[in-house]
């Protein structure tokens, strides 16, 4: 009997024959101090796993650099020593130079803040509308879901990068300053971008709904808003939260190749899509000009993808080990 | 059929069986299944023995976890390899080890001589197609028959299972069916071929106590007319009773019981049985409080050395924990997996 | 515990918890706007009965003839088309969320989808105490559901596990805990153990009669599986298509059962009976068709299409509950099986199965 797997069968075993055996209070309070809920729990289990630790890692840096780029680098990104055109790395300029000769570690490090503004804010405003909009298509069905359906169906229907393209070079100039360019670039991101969310959302609402822990959760007499919140939501919502992480990348992508078409940003602006877009000229002299930008585009997509699997395994008690 | 039954049970004994060898059709002989993923292999199905033998029923009776589906996907072939593998022992079907078969002969015999019906006829068949479609197919591909002679075949085949208006229900497609009706289309093209063997996965769990009825009678009847074999697999004591000529009862991957299915239910050797038995409320009595096992079945990754019904068991010593009891033979053709069988069966 | 748990009780003792008057509840699938098109499915159609107090009404029937519909109704979360459900004499629709769920509680089918996967164990039996605070009054809210789940035979250790590290009888354990938490006096069980294991089924039926007793609870219990109803129920109601066919004690019908649906419910079982000898024991002939489409039943008698005594009148006139028996025992058929002295069924049929059976094949 020293196989503590059968032991705890036994003890299960007992209990199960006597139903009313007594619980000690000190079991009760040994209990209470491992309380805990799905999140702490999800905590848990994700500091255990080196996967989204560094991704966090990085993406703590990233926000870090884009916040106080000075502290990353010295100098101005946007001067530049004509006699350096096109340099390679060295220790003056461990990225290299650009065609005007200004510094790509510096541009890289102030490029961070429009990427990751605008990979945050698209994020942030698809999500919520995308949930806004989806809950309250599932929740009210009828008219008000057909409505909504439909309309996410047509903006669904209309090519993204058409759109952004028509909606951007119809409301901008070249005179129109950097920070309207941005907020109309989020914009545009985030109408066209929250249908695919609110689809997503509606079909697990639906699908929630229905689930027998909400029935149950009713006939316990819970308030319509507290099943909505407690039991619907947070089983809708995981996979979107998972989805939406994976978004982030996506656009900061998609700024980048707004600004490789000239729609984007402009000088004196520094983004990583405009850097890409400015050293693709030079991709057979000088690569690296478009090599360390693009670099930093990917790791910052790629942390954000893996930081969003780490999570939404950890969110699902389900899947953690 | 009950004097059909009788006959079939007397001369069986499970293992090592060697009379009347033209009549054998499956010999299962200490199987072993282990999944194996991150960490050490688990063993699903250990030491897992039968025959089957023409015309004869035999049920793998167990609960969930006990490893009767993938006894059943091993015979077939269709276990999810990787991660599942079949880790020791030998499939024999007519004479041939099916283990060592190359991958096209075995799918040969397993598409032709050995038929499976599942549990899940709406996502076992494929919802594109007509029904009709879909059996002609099999007609065509398998046997090269034409376009009219198959489907003449399958509106046929629809008629042996009792699927009224048969050749007009041949332009519909699986969602038009009834589940039970489905079920008669499963089984319809599990036998189209004419297989020797049929594997019935818990064939009618989903389906309504009526409908059950109907559509195990039908297998009954077909296995007596085609003189085919059928593995049940199941875990419906009830069923059993009723339909089968052999019971292996599995759990936890070992069969713990084997014996004419009568001899279960009157003299059963096994404490895991008896208590199944004696767990299960009949028509008579109410209101009694049932017998109760305590405990649920274990966890494959959880089992002991010894005997997996152990830490459930009423008689258990504490060398029960430790090794693996013996199989006995408590009777001509009953086998008991117990250090106690002789005394339990003693003990009606 | 009983003191401590059990709601205080009217009076009258044997007053009705439950009464179902004449409840009909219809479904109109497919929307259609064109008023003529519409199609009525006609879930529950016209079902009455009363439950008692510490009483166990057994509900049987197939698969879509419309009990989970009705179960639904008596817990307030579909409300009926037309006709009455009192609860302790209150009308059902009068009533408030939290009154109503502290006296009638739901014990569902499957342990594994019946528990929000992403709730502890603790979290999911303390929702009911905030849906009714006034349970705790002064009393640690730990404690409340450390005694609940000792009720139900868990130890307070499960308390932080996830449904998902349980098996699936001691998840069906926290759902009764659940049920039993706002100290409900009636309780309905939808399936509570079809999906167990066989060998997990006998604790926890054993576990809902013991806390029956000693709780003083009603159940009403929906099952498919006739002889687990038989064990449980004092009275049974067969449904079919809607409709109450037969209704009585449970010794009485099955026993005695009138109604040729019970009859054939009854034969389809396979039951592991054998006598002593080790035959089979023999039983009465098996029902034939399959379940009628409900957007468009037979018209009379809804069961007449699979019935072996069907005759023109069943096809006209719809058949009228009559008493068949003592104790309220009655049926909806024009040509009941009515027994002077109780029979047990094993003796009813003397042919041998494969005679019973050709006959149904012709």
């Amino acid at each position: 009997m020293t196989d503590p797997v059968i032991v705890e069968v036994v003890a299960e075993a007992e209990k199960s024959v006597d139903p009313h055996g007594p619980v000690s209070r000190a079991e009760a309070e040994a209990a209470d101090d491992r309380s805990h809920g799905v999140w702490i729990d999800a905590w848990r289990t994700l500091r255990r796993k080196p996967m989204f630790l560094i991704s966090v890692g990085v993406i703590f840096a990233l926000a870090l650099m884009a916040v106080f780029p000075g502290w990353f680098a010295s100098g101005d990104p946007n001067k530049g020593v004509l006699a350096n055109s096109l340099d390679g790395p060295s220790a003056g300029g461990w990225f290299g130079f650009d065609v005007n000769g200004r510094n790509v570690y510096t541009r890289v490090v102030y490029g961070a803040r429009a990427s990751l503004t605008v990979g945050f804010a698209c994020t942030v405003g698809t999500t919520l509308i995308g949930i806004l909009l989806g809950a309250t298509a599932a929740y009210s069905g009828g008219f008000i879901d057909t409505l909504i359906s439909r309309i996410a169906d047509m903006l669904l229907g209309i090519p993204f990068a058409l759109a952004a393209i028509i909606v951007l070079s119809t409301l901008t100039t070249f005179q129109t300053p950097n920070w309207q360019v941005e907020i109309i670039l989020i914009l545009t991101i985030v109408i066209f971008g929250w249908p695919s969310i609110a689809r997503v959302l509606r079909a697990t609402v639906l699908t929630t709904r229905n689930a027998d822990y909400v029935v149950a959760g009713q006939a316990l007499g819970l308030s319509g808003t507290r099943v909505l919140f407690r039991h619907i939501l947070p089983n809708a919502v995981s996979p979107i939260l998972v989805l939406s992480t994976m978004r982030v990348g996506g656009y900061i992508a998609t700024e980048a190749s707004l600004s490789y078409l000239g729609l984007g940003l402009r000088p004196p602006a520094v983004s990583w899509g405009q850097m890409v877009s400015d050293g693709q000229a030079y991709l057979r002299t000088a690569f690296h000009v478009l090599l360390f930008p693009s670099i930093f585009l990917a790791i910052t997509i790629l942390a954000f993808v893996l930081a969003g699997e780490a999570l939404r395994e950890a969110l699902n008690p389900a899947k953690r080990k | 059929m009950q004097t059909e039954k009788n006959t079939a049970v007397t001369g069986t004994c499970a293992a090592g069986s060697t009379q009347t060898v033209d009549r054998d059709l499956l010999s299962v002989r200490s199987l072993g299944i282990q999944i194996r993923s991150a960490g050490e292999p688990i063993d699903i199905v250990r030491d897992v023995s039968f025959d089957v033998r023409r015309g004869e029923t035999v049920a793998i009776l167990g609960e969930s976890g006990s490893g009767k589906t993938m006894t059943g996907h091993a015979i077939m072939g269709i276990l999810d390899t990787p991660p599942a593998y079949v880790s020791a022992g030998s499939i024999t079907f007519q004479g041939r080890d099916l283990l060592a078969l190359p991958d096209r002969e075995r799918r040969e015999v397993c598409g032709r001589n050995i038929g499976m019906v599942f549990q899940d006829s709406l996502s076992a068949l494929n919802p594109v197609f007509s029904v009709g479609f879909q059996i002609a197919e099999l007609f065509r591909k398998r046997l090269g028959l034409g376009r009219k002679e198959a489907n003449t075949k399958a509106a046929q085949l629809l008629d042996l299972v009792e699927i009224p208006n048969a050749g007009q229900r041949l332009k519909d497609f699986p969602h038009q069916f009834s589940g039970g009706m489905r079920q008669r289309v499963m089984i319809a093209m599990a036998i189209a071929l004419e297989p020797e063997l049929l594997i019935a996965d818990e064939p009618t769990t989903a389906l309504d106590v009526t409908i059950q009825a109907q559509i195990m009678d039908m297998l009954a009847r077909l296995c007596v007319e085609r003189e085919m074999g059928l593995i049940l697999i199941t875990h419906d004591l009830g069923m059993v009773s009723e339909f089968a000529d052999r019971i292996i009862l599995m759990y936890a991957g070992r069969v713990v019981e084997s014996s004419p299915a009568a001899a279960l239910f009157t003299a059963s050797a096994h404490p895991y049985s008896r208590a199944l038995l004696e767990s299960v409320p009949k028509l008579a009595d109410q209101h009694t409080g049932l017998k109760v096992i305590p405990g649920s079945p274990p966890d494959p990754r959880d089992v002991g050395p010894g005997c997996s019904f152990a830490p459930r068991c009423s008689h258990a010593v504490p060398v029960c924990l430790t090794g693996v009891p013996p199989t006995l033979e408590v009777a001509p053709g009953h086998l008991s997996a117990c250090l106690f069988a002789e005394e339990i069966i003693r003990h009606v | 515990m009983s003191e401590q748990l059990g709601t205080p009780l009217p009076p009258t003792a044997d007053a009705p918890v439950l009464e179902v008057q004449n409840v009909v509840k219809h479904f109109y699938p497919g929307r259609s706007i064109f008023p003529s098109r519409r199609q009525t499915l006609r879930a529950v159609d016209d079902i009455s009965f009363t439950l008692n107090r510490g009483e166990t009404l057994g509900i049987v029937g197939e698969s879509g003839c419309g009990k989970s519909t009705l179960a639904k109704m008596t817990l307030g979360l579909e409300t009926p088309t037309s006709g009455e459900i009192r609860l302790r004499g209150r009308e059902l629709s009068s009533v408030t969320r939290h009154w109503r769920s502290s006296v009638i509680q739901l014990v569902m089918q499957d342990p594994y989808s019946s528990l929000n996967p992403r709730m502890t164990i603790y979290d999911i039996v303390a929702e009911a105490f905030v849906a009714h605070p006034e349970l705790i009054q002064g009393a640690r809210r730990r404690d409340l559901v450390v005694q609940m789940l000792s009720l139900v035979g868990l130890g307070a250790h499960h308390l932080n596990k996830f449904p998902h590290q349980l098996s699936g009888g001691q998840r069906q354990r926290v759902g009764i805990a659940r049920a039993l938490a706002p100290k409900p006096s009636i309780v309905v069980c939808d399936e509570p153990v079809s999906a167990l294991d066989v060998s997990v089924q006998a604790q926890v039926i054993n576990l809902l009669e013991s806390l029956q007793t000693e709780l003083g609870l009603s159940y009403v219990f929906i099952s498919h599986d006739l002889s687990i109803v038989r064990h449980v129920s004092d009275r049974i109601a067969v449904i079919y298509l809607g409709r109450i066919v037969e209704e009585g004690p449970a010794e009485a019908v099955y026993n005695t059962p009138a109604h040729p649906y019970t009859q054939a419910l009854l034969a389809s079982i396979a039951t592991a009976e054998f006598n002593s000898d080790g035959t089979e024991v023999p039983k009465p002939p098996r029902i034939r068709g399959e379940l009628p489409d409900p957007l468009n039943p037979p018209s009379g008698c809804p069961f007449r299409s699979r019935c072996f005594k069907a005759q023109d009148r069943c096809a006209i006139e719809a058949p009228l509950p009559q008493p068949v028996g003592p104790d309220g025992h009655q049926t909806r058929c024009h040509f009941p099986t009515v027994e002077t002295a109780p029979v047990n069924i094993s003796r009813r049929a003397a042919l041998p199965l494969t005679h019973a059976r050709s006959d149904l094949h012709d």
